[in-house]
């Protein structure tokens, strides 16, 4: 089956005075139709040049970018595509709805159907009343919002959308995250580059994972979290001179409150250790998973693990 | 869907507080200008001050024309990628070819527009003051202005290709400026120590180059419409249809072939 969205080998070196600078170093990677793929990397990692050379705003150095088997240059590749930009603007004259019927008449739509949609799209995204007002005068969230339903008027089948929910407050965050979860029931294809990893983590199929330029993971969540794994951590107060002798197996200190802390390596060692605990006598504190979030996984990736609270 | 762009690209520049101050601005110096002959050509009675008034008139509306339209040009797109609406076009299953057409169509709408306004007034007053009749040459006439102002526009559409717009409209102003090259070959070739074959061939070569064929004789078509002077109207046309194709189709081209950076948070 054709990918909806394919990374051949894709390389992009941006022109500048001496040197080029290598946004992308040859990248790949297929994104399957109705999947919701999440697109990773800190600041400057590429992701944006990527969507970018997908959406024919920029040019492949090397390799090539494919939209439902079209090359990324041919117009034809974005018939079935909605596509949000990092920052997102437009003019200021029009009103959501004239702006929205704008974008429904390039996307090809049927007029009636761009009509009729509209204000259901505006009443999904909590903004009904904004149909008839100036989008000059929307906030920063509004403004994401309008750019989000223009990406969705054309009724696509793919959404390339470039952190979405930037400027967004918390309930819009949760609706739009709603949004992307029926639309991937609907068979629609999502490919997000975000810095909410919780949100990737909770709704997104495969995560890719770049940093300056070169594609260092791209797998299903579920993987990518299980790889992560690097045991419990328990800590317990009390429990009697043979506790800690019972307990020789595994890795053993104390925290700075006296507490005792107690590493296992996988679920059979962490349920053995903590019966143990409870038959001396000892009060459990906290149990914690280490790693298995994709936080601390992209925090590994990225050489940071420091910055990771387990 | 060009002409849906072409639409929108009309809108946006209805909207420019830019395009209405200098609309406005051309409009007052016009009429400062222009009223006190047109009273003065009525109080005396005098048909030929009318005719020299008309010629004026249009003469100004010829030098405000053309900073509109190399205006237009040079922000064709400049004016989009700046404000960040540009990316949001090109998402859309649309050609860089269509997209380019669709606002240079808009562009042209509004020149069409400006024209119209310029007639309309001319005709207006002509009707109330002057009296003299419209040779069939105006329709002719009026195409070629329209060109002229294409051809301005498509000159700062491609200078706007590899130029910032204040550097592409100075660009195309100072490739006008040939014309004066023309002129020195063309009628001081004996203060030159050129052959003559040599000044006539510069002379032709900067003329061609100038961006402007020989307005007098359109002018003066307007009030004689005899075969003779029309017939440069015709020549005018052409020249600046050349000229149009050749900016319009280097423009597109060169866009076509530029890569866009998006507005970063």
């Amino acid at each position: 089956m054709t990918p909806a969205l394919k990374f051949d080998n894709l390389a992009k070196t941006y022109r500048e005075r001496g040197a080029g600078k290598r946004a992308l170093n040859g990248i790949s990677f297929d994104v399957e139709a109705g999947e919701i793929v999440g697109f990773l990397g800190p600041n400057g990692a590429g992701k944006t040049t990527a969507m970018h050379v997908l959406m024919d705003i920029l040019f492949p150095t090397s390799g090539r970018a494919e939209i439902m088997g079209f090359d990324s240059r041919d117009p034809e590749s974005r018939q079935q595509v909605g596509f949000l930009p990092e920052v997102f603007a437009f003019d200021g004259f029009l009103t959501g709805t004239r702006f929205l019927k704008l974008f429904g008449s390039l996307s090809g739509r049927n007029q009636d159907l761009v009509a009729a949609h509209i204000p259901e799209l505006l009443a999904f995204l909590d903004m009904p009343d904004a149909a008839n007002v100036r989008i000059k005068n929307y906030s920063k969230g509004m403004t994401q919002k309008i750019g989000l339903a223009q990406a969705l008027i054309g009724d696509p089948q793919i959404l390339i959308l470039d952190e979405p929910t930037s400027g967004m407050d918390p309930i819009a965050k949760a609706r739009i995250k709603q949004l992307f979860v029926k639309l991937r029931s609907e068979g629609k294809t999502v490919f997000l580059s975000t810095h909410i990893l919780s949100d990737v983590e909770d709704i997104a199929d495969r995560v890719a994972i770049i940093n300056q330029g070169e594609l260092l993971a791209f797998d299903r969540v579920s993987t990518l979290l299980a790889a992560d794994r690097r045991g419990f951590k328990i800590v317990f107060a009390g429990g009697d001179t043979d506790l800690r002798g019972a307990l020789a197996d595994c890795a053993i200190s104390n925290d700075s409150q006296g507490r005792t802390e107690v590493t296992c390596p996988d679920p059979k060692s962490r349920d053995l250790t903590l019966q143990t605990i409870l038959q001396h006598g000892g009060d459990i504190v906290s149990l914690k998973a280490l790693g298995g979030s994709l936080q601390s996984q992209f925090l590994r990736l990225m050489h940071q693990e420091g910055l990771s609270d387990d | 869907m060009i002409n849906t762009i072409a639409l929108h690209k009309l809108a946006k520049l209805r909207h420019s507080r830019m395009i209405l101050i200098y609309v406005i601005g051309c409009g007052c110096i016009s009429l400062f200008t222009i009223l006190p002959v047109i009273l003065m050509g009525v109080v005396s009675g005098n048909r030929i001050v009318g005719a020299e008034t008309a010629m004026m008139y249009f003469g100004l509306a010829r030098a405000f024309g053309l900073v509109a339209a190399l205006m237009l040009g040079a922000t064709l797109w400049r004016q989009d990628e700046k404000d960040g609406t540009l990316l949001t076009f090109m998402a859309r299953p649309l050609s860089r070819i269509e997209l380019l057409i669709g606002k240079s169509l808009g562009c042209l709408y509004a020149l069409l527009i400006y024209l119209g306004a310029v007639v309309a007034f001319y005709l207006i007053a002509h009707l109330f003051f002057f009296r003299f009749s419209i040779p069939l040459s105006f329709t002719l006439y009026l195409i070629q202005e329209l060109l002229f102002y294409l051809v301005y526009f498509a000159a700062g559409a491609f200078f706007s290709s590899f130029l910032k717009p204040l550097l592409a409209a100075t660009a195309v102003l100072g490739w006008a400026f040939t014309a004066l090259l023309a002129k020195i070959f063309l009628f001081a070739k004996t203060f030159l120590s050129l052959s003559p074959t040599w000044c006539h061939v510069l002379g032709k070569g900067f003329k061609f180059l100038a961006l402007d064929s020989d307005i007098s004789y359109s002018v003066q078509a307007l009030f004689t419409a005899d075969i003779p002077t029309i017939m440069p109207l015709f020549k005018g046309i052409g020249y600046y249809l050349l000229w149009t194709v050749l900016f319009i189709s280097a423009a597109i081209i060169l866009f076509d072939k530029r890569e866009f950076a998006g507005r970063r948070s």
